[in-house]
């Protein structure tokens, strides 16, 4: 195959992982709002741990944006 | 009606009159926001922060050909900056519309 | 497909100009924003001509934006922004709602394709990057090398400067982009969804007896969706006068 469309594929393949970075950053969301609709006065106190999950989880997805980013703009010595 | 120079004092008293009736000063309560926009508002200050932040990086590899660790640095700056913006807005939120700490809590119905 | 719905930015020339080369078209972009301007400073110019200490109706709603503003800015820059920064942001704040107003009415003075100025990036994004500027060159005539202090907050560890800086530097960078982006998404979204919206009656309304009846759905849709248009061409001209001052209060007193 020819490098330069490998690449394309990779950088495309690669976006994948955020689309999967979504998923669980939607689980964190969504488990959250749950657990604040049952307890709204709690929930303030959470706040830490929501974006430190949200980070954690968006984490992943910006490494795959690295990767499809690098194989689009870095110009790779053969 | 002729009177475009109205008295200094017929309009201070006005102005008091007014300011009394409306309470402690003109206050202006901000619209309340529409949920899609709000969320338009959390994404797009993520977003921009990351888009800004590979950029930047990316400019400093195009000048010190330092390719591809000033991308790779931007990216993570990027994402840092957007996750404090984000920070940064929501806690403005919540102070502007703080919970009601009085709130009943529901018991939870899992036979857990 | 028969009715685009992107067709309504469409950019057209209609004085076709050239600058050494460069396209300066007098567009319908162009006349749009030309009309917003003129339509503001025409209202408030008759609104405000009895200037009565009673006012009538047009003067209550000019006094009434005014205030509102005014009342804003005072509240996010104290009294010293008040005084330097209320004409600009309160023009900015009315080309933006007039512009947005205008894409509301579809035609205008025989021009087939008017549209909201700011459904275009370009407009938002001068407006964001102008926005930009004022705070960095206000900033920097005011507190001097202080203003960098808007990148690095008080009362952390040393240490921590490390990483905050960089942090703070590509968070202040990304404000014009986030600015920008904003008002043009949501007034692009909204006309894009009630362009598609409105495409769907007279392709339910052709299609059949079933259709047709149910091809009522969409349009009492559309009429919704352009109630709510109406409110979000407010909002967002509010919020962006309101981040502008958000920014701007950070030239005046930089360092949180």
């Amino acid at each position: 195959m020819d490098p330069e469309s490998a690449r394309f594929i990779g950088a495309g393949l690669a976006c994948l992982g955020m689309g999967l970075a979504g998923i669980g950053v939607g689980t964190i969301f969504g488990n959250f709002l749950s657990g604040a609709m049952r307890n709204p006065s709690a929930a303030p106190g959470q706040f830490t741990n929501l974006v430190l999950g949200f980070a954690l989880t968006e984490a992943l997805g910006i490494f795959s944006l690295a990767v499809a980013l690098i194989l689009l703009f870095v110009p790779l010595q053969f | 009606m002729a009177d475009r120079k109205p008295p200094e004092d017929a309009l201070d008293n006005l102005r008091r009159r007014v300011a009394e009736a409306r309470g402690d000063g003109a206050s202006v309560s901000p619209p309340p926001q529409s949920p899609a926009s709000l969320a338009l508002r959390f994404g797009g200050e993520f977003g921009a922060a990351i888009i800004v932040g590979a950029l930047l990086g990316y400019g400093v590899d195009y000048f010190l050909h330092s390719s591809p660790w000033g991308l790779l640095i931007g990216l993570m700056l990027g994402f840092a900056a957007g996750i404090a913006n984000v920070v940064r807005l929501a806690r403005a939120y919540s102070t502007a519309h703080p919970v009601d700490s009085n709130a009943p809590s529901l018991k939870d119905d899992e036979e857990d | 497909m028969a009715n685009d719905p992107i067709k309504q930015f469409h950019i057209e020339p209609l004085i076709p100009i050239e600058v050494a080369g460069l396209d300066a078209s007098f567009t319908n972009a162009s006349l749009a924003m030309v009309a917003g301007v003129g339509l503001a400073a025409l209202f408030f110019n008759r609104a405000m001509k009895p200037a009565a200490l009673v006012p009538n109706r047009a003067q209550v709603v000019a006094e009434g934006a005014y205030g509102f503003i005014h009342g804003m800015v005072h509240q996010t820059t104290g009294d010293e922004g008040v005084k330097k920064f209320f004409p600009f942001v309160f023009t900015l704040f009315l080309f933006i709602f007039m512009s947005n107003m205008l894409g509301m009415f579809p035609g205008f003075l025989g021009v087939p394709h008017v549209f909201a100025p700011t459904s275009q990036i370009i407009v938002t994004g001068a407006m964001a990057v102008l926005v930009f500027l004022t705070v960095i060159v206000v900033g920097f005539a005011k507190n001097g090398l202080k203003f960098l202090n808007v990148f690095a907050p008080s009362g952390l560890h040393p240490l921590m400067y490390l990483f905050i800086v960089p942090i703070e530097v590509v968070s202040f960078f990304s404000r014009p982009l986030s600015h920008a982006v904003r008002l043009w998404a949501n007034i692009f979204a909204g006309h894009l969804l009630l362009k598609v919206i409105a495409g769907f009656v007279p392709m339910m309304a052709a299609g059949g007896l079933a259709l047709t009846a149910l091809s009522v759905v969409p349009l009492i849709l559309v009429v919704a969706i352009y109630a709510l248009e109406f409110l979000v061409a407010f909002l967002q001209a509010y919020v962006f006068a309101m981040l502008t001052c958000v920014y701007l209060n950070d030239a005046l007193h930089p360092g949180h």
